[in-house]
């Protein structure tokens, strides 16, 4: 009988705990290889370099080394959002003073995200959100419709549309804040 | 679909919508995707370098960490190693030391041995004395002779008293006459005088116990030399055997022998025996027989019944 046996996958906590108490670099390292992507990502947009992300990945990661031990840490991936965009910050206001304004990291912990999927569901906040998204310009809500209801990628919306990206996303965010706007203000308290 | 499809290129239909709604409420990863469409390129190549890098450098980190420990508890155990060794081992000042100690004999012990020589002398003397004393009396008078005995032995007996006390010369002891408390008090050259005397008198009295066994010798040639026979034999059988040996019956046993060069019974030949038990009993009493009075080669025949 052949039985495999696979290591369990620990969780983000589990490898920091781990991290803390042993200051064995191995689980602060698989730790941010899960993050790294994002990492990447992130520093590629306030560089737009490829190099110079590249080079911030593996010097954050130095901080890191430091900042787990002497950080009381409980959601590790936006401790290391604020973490890493600070970083970036730093980085280019030493170049480019006053460009940026720094993170607050328990502002980004405590802070929930809004979404329009997160409305209201009743009846009388579906009314209001009809009524709003008429309201709306014709390109954000084009890209409104094709995004959040007929669920297509900004990809496909380029593809059906023949706005570039940066349009669609664009519509996208500001069709949403107008929503928002508009529902606040017809919904009754 | 996982992040690393999208930055693959795989951003179409719902999956690709569902990580870019996701995005919405996740600025971490709205700001990667972000980053991902402002710089095309091979992210992904870039991506598994990073990750092999970092998976690397941190176990290469714990590793070198480890290494680093071992390294400490090696080095400590080599230095605590050869301490230990030059603590325990003596130091050459100390062999030499011991070795010199071995070589030289120290005060104390020159003071034992001139001492033990010293004393030798002294009991030599003593001894001679006494010898003297004794042939002197032996001549004069063998009741004086056994008092002096009396007052020698005890003298005899404490002679690791008399060594003591010969380290302290003034010292005499109680029991010695004032003849051997000035002995004793003499210098090692007069002692050694007297040892030379004592040998001489040791030897003159060998000659005297020399003559004395040759008078023995002549006393036992004088009287009449024993005889060991066939008669002599029986009786000394008689005496050494076993009885009733073939149970109740008579034990009978012819056996005839020769005799050696030394005159000893040797190359039995039994001839006729009662019982294996009477044959045995024969040849062990042959065995250790006397030595025999008669001529050696001689063979000798004879019945032995009991």
């Amino acid at each position: 009988m052949n039985s495999t046996f696979k290591k369990p996958v620990k969780t983000d906590q589990e490898l920091l705990n781990a991290y803390v108490s042993t200051t064995n670099q191995e689980f602060l390292g698989q730790l941010y290889v899960r993050y790294i992507p994002l990492v990447y990502g992130l520093c590629l947009k306030y560089f737009q370099q490829q190099q110079s992300a590249e080079d911030a990945v593996m010097e954050i990661y130095e901080e890191l080394t430091d900042k787990c031990l002497k950080h009381e840490i409980n959601n590790f991936k936006s401790w290391l959002y604020s973490v890493s965009k600070n970083y970036c910050l730093q980085r280019i206001r030493s170049s480019k003073p006053k460009l940026f304004e720094e993170l607050n990291e328990q502002v980004v912990e405590v802070e929930p995200f809004l979404h329009l999927i997160d409305a209201p569901t009743d009846k009388e906040k579906e009314r209001v959100l009809k009524t709003c998204m008429v309201n709306l310009p014709k390109e954000q809500l084009k890209c409104i419709t094709g995004f959040f209801f007929e669920q297509y990628s900004y990809a496909d919306i380029v593809l059906m549309t023949g706005y570039t990206l940066n349009k669609v996303k664009s519509y996208i965010q500001n069709g949403k804040r107008n929503l928002k706007s508009c529902m606040i203000k017809n919904l009754p308290r | 679909m996982a992040l690393l499809d999208y930055i693959k290129g795989k951003r179409y239909g719902k999956e690709a919508n569902r990580l870019e709604r996701e995005s919405m409420e996740d600025a971490f990863l709205q700001e990667a995707l972000d980053g991902y469409d402002t710089v095309l390129s091979n992210h992904l190549h870039s991506i598994e370098r990073l990750e092999k890098t970092i998976t690397f450098q941190s176990t290469y980190k714990s590793k070198r960490k480890t290494l680093f420990y071992y390294s400490i508890a090696a080095s400590i155990t080599i230095v605590l190693g050869i301490s230990s060794y030059f603590f325990f081992k003596p130091s050459e000042g100390v062999l030499l030391g011991q070795q010199q100690e071995m070589a030289i004999p120290t005060n104390a012990e020159k003071i034992k041995q001139t001492t033990a020589a010293d004393t030798k002398a002294v009991d030599n003397n003593l001894r001679t004395n006494k010898l003297l004393d004794v042939k002197q009396e032996t001549q004069q008078d063998k009741q004086k002779l056994s008092l002096v005995k009396e007052k020698i032995t005890p003298e005899k007996k404490t002679v690791s008293e008399t060594i003591k006390k010969a380290q302290q010369p003034t010292v005499a002891p109680e029991t010695a006459s004032v003849e051997t408390q000035k002995n004793l008090a003499v210098s090692s050259k007069r002692l050694a005088e007297m040892a030379v005397l004592g040998k001489e008198v040791e030897k003159a009295k060998a000659s005297t116990l020399a003559s004395s066994a040759d008078q023995n010798e002549t006393t036992q040639a004088a009287e009449p030399k024993r005889e060991f026979g066939k008669k002599q034999f029986k009786a000394f059988f008689m005496s050494k055997v076993k009885k009733q040996v073939c149970g109740t019956g008579k034990a009978s046993v012819e056996v005839s022998f020769t005799l050696n060069g030394n005159q000893y019974p040797s190359s039995f030949r039994i001839k006729k025996f009662s019982c294996e038990e009477a044959k045995n009993e024969v040849i062990r009493i042959l065995s250790y027989s006397p030595r025999w009075t008669l001529d050696a080669g001689e063979q000798v025949r004879m019945r032995l019944d009991w």
